[in-house]
């Protein structure tokens, strides 16, 4: 076998190797399925869906007026939540932490929390809540009645099923907040406190 | 309440009391119980308890006041707002009234009247006492946005008389706090609060 020979067998050989690495590698991609990092590195991949948006309600929350003699009503975004306990926790918690808006003054002590919400059977909805707003309130007839009324209203007027609301402290039923507005049987809501008295 | 300078409700109503006390005792030479004499806190319940058991003819309770506003300022009188549920579960509660024989034969008819609601029957009595308080506030010290109120307040619901608070000015108003603190303006607040025990009598006496 002369030299020319040897050359054409060696070609031959390295040809046909190569034709079958091609053959098997080329079919194997094509048949694996593709990664997560392939799929979104291809020009057809589908671009990420955006997060679903909140829902929100728009609800009456209460602060008071400017000299504090009563409370004014103010629409808010507060989130939707599903029936009116969910609902109920949601208002009552936009009621708790959502900071006043201009001319207007909160109402209720910072750090206040809301530790659970129902409502009975009877449409009487009890709001209990952390000991930290009675702890952070100046107490006064005048400062307790803003509190208490603007979390009764709060819920009586945005939750149609509620009549009655009834304010626990940490769990059990408090005489009063800060010492003079008497907690311990549900209040309805009180129109008389809202507004001024030259809108009347 | 505590005021910015560190007065403090519990003194200056104290103080007040005692000069009230004082006024009426010698000048009218009617009794008057306090509800405390010293330093110490008084549950809700055994304040009107006090009185019911004394058969006081009126229940007055005396307070500083807080707001959220500090320009906010003057006096506030308020007397009890109950809910429709209550005053008809106070109607129930009388139509029960008991009959109980007694020593030697007979009956006597009981009325019945249910503590943590005794203010009921007296709303509109204590709604006059609270108009009178204003109109003696007034002529003395100066009065607050809302000089009258009707609220659900827990110390008036028990009080089996005529009823009414009185918040003597807002510790929170830096004005009314210095005021509060003097000793004239204390007696000015006593000297208000007589003038309605004594426009108030003849309506007691009359009930009597």
């Amino acid at each position: 076998m002369n030299r020319r020979a040897v050359i054409s067998i060696i070609a031959g050989v390295v040809v046909v190797f190569t034709a079958a690495w091609a053959l098997t590698v080329g079919l194997e991609r094509v048949m694996r399925p593709r990664s997560d990092g392939e799929a979104s590195a291809a020009p057809t991949a589908q671009p990420p869906r955006p997060a679903a948006p909140e829902r929100h309600i728009t609800a009456t929350i209460f602060y008071a007026s400017p000299d504090a003699q009563r409370l004014v009503p103010v629409k808010r975004e507060v989130p939707f939540g599903e029936g009116p306990i969910e609902q109920g926790r949601q208002i009552v918690n936009a009621q708790l932490t959502m900071p006043a808006p201009a001319s207007t003054i909160g109402v209720v002590p910072q750090g206040a929390v809301l530790r659970s919400f129902y409502v009975t059977e009877k449409g009487d909805a009890f709001v209990d809540l952390g000991p930290e707003i009675a702890a952070g309130h100046p107490g006064g007839s005048a400062a307790e009645l803003l509190t208490v009324y603007a979390i009764v209203n709060a819920v009586a007027v945005n939750l149609p099923a509620v009549q009655r609301v009834q304010i626990l402290i940490d769990g059990k039923e408090a005489d009063t907040l800060a010492g003079h507005v008497d907690l311990r049987r549900p209040l309805r809501r009180n129109d008389a406190i809202i507004g001024d008295d030259s809108k009347r | 309440v505590r005021g910015a300078e560190g007065t403090q409700e519990k003194d200056i109503t104290l103080a007040v009391a005692r000069r009230l006390k004082a006024a009426v005792e010698a000048r009218l030479g009617i009794r008057v119980v306090m509800t405390r004499e010293d330093d110490r806190g008084v549950p809700m319940n055994e304040r009107t308890a006090l009185a019911n058991n004394n058969k006081a003819d009126l229940f007055i309770s005396v307070h500083a006041n807080a707001s959220v506003a500090a320009s906010v300022s003057g006096a506030q009188v308020f007397y009890l707002a109950l809910d429709p549920e209550m005053e008809e579960a106070v109607r129930a509660a009388e139509a029960e009234s008991l009959t109980l024989p007694v020593l030697g034969g007979g009956s006597r008819l009981i009325e019945v009247v249910r503590w943590d609601m005794a203010q009921a029957r007296h709303l509109s009595a204590s709604e006059a006492l609270g108009r009178i308080l204003e109109e003696t506030l007034r002529t003395r010290i100066p009065l607050g946005p809302r000089p009258i109120q009707q609220a659900p307040l827990r110390v008036l619901v028990g009080a089996n008389m005529p009823a009414a608070l009185i918040e003597m000015g807002y510790l929170t108003n830096e004005s009314d706090a210095r005021k509060i603190a003097d000793s004239d303006f204390q007696t000015a607040v006593a000297q208000a609060i007589y003038e309605a025990v004594v426009r108030f009598r003849p309506q007691i006496e009359g009930t009597q």
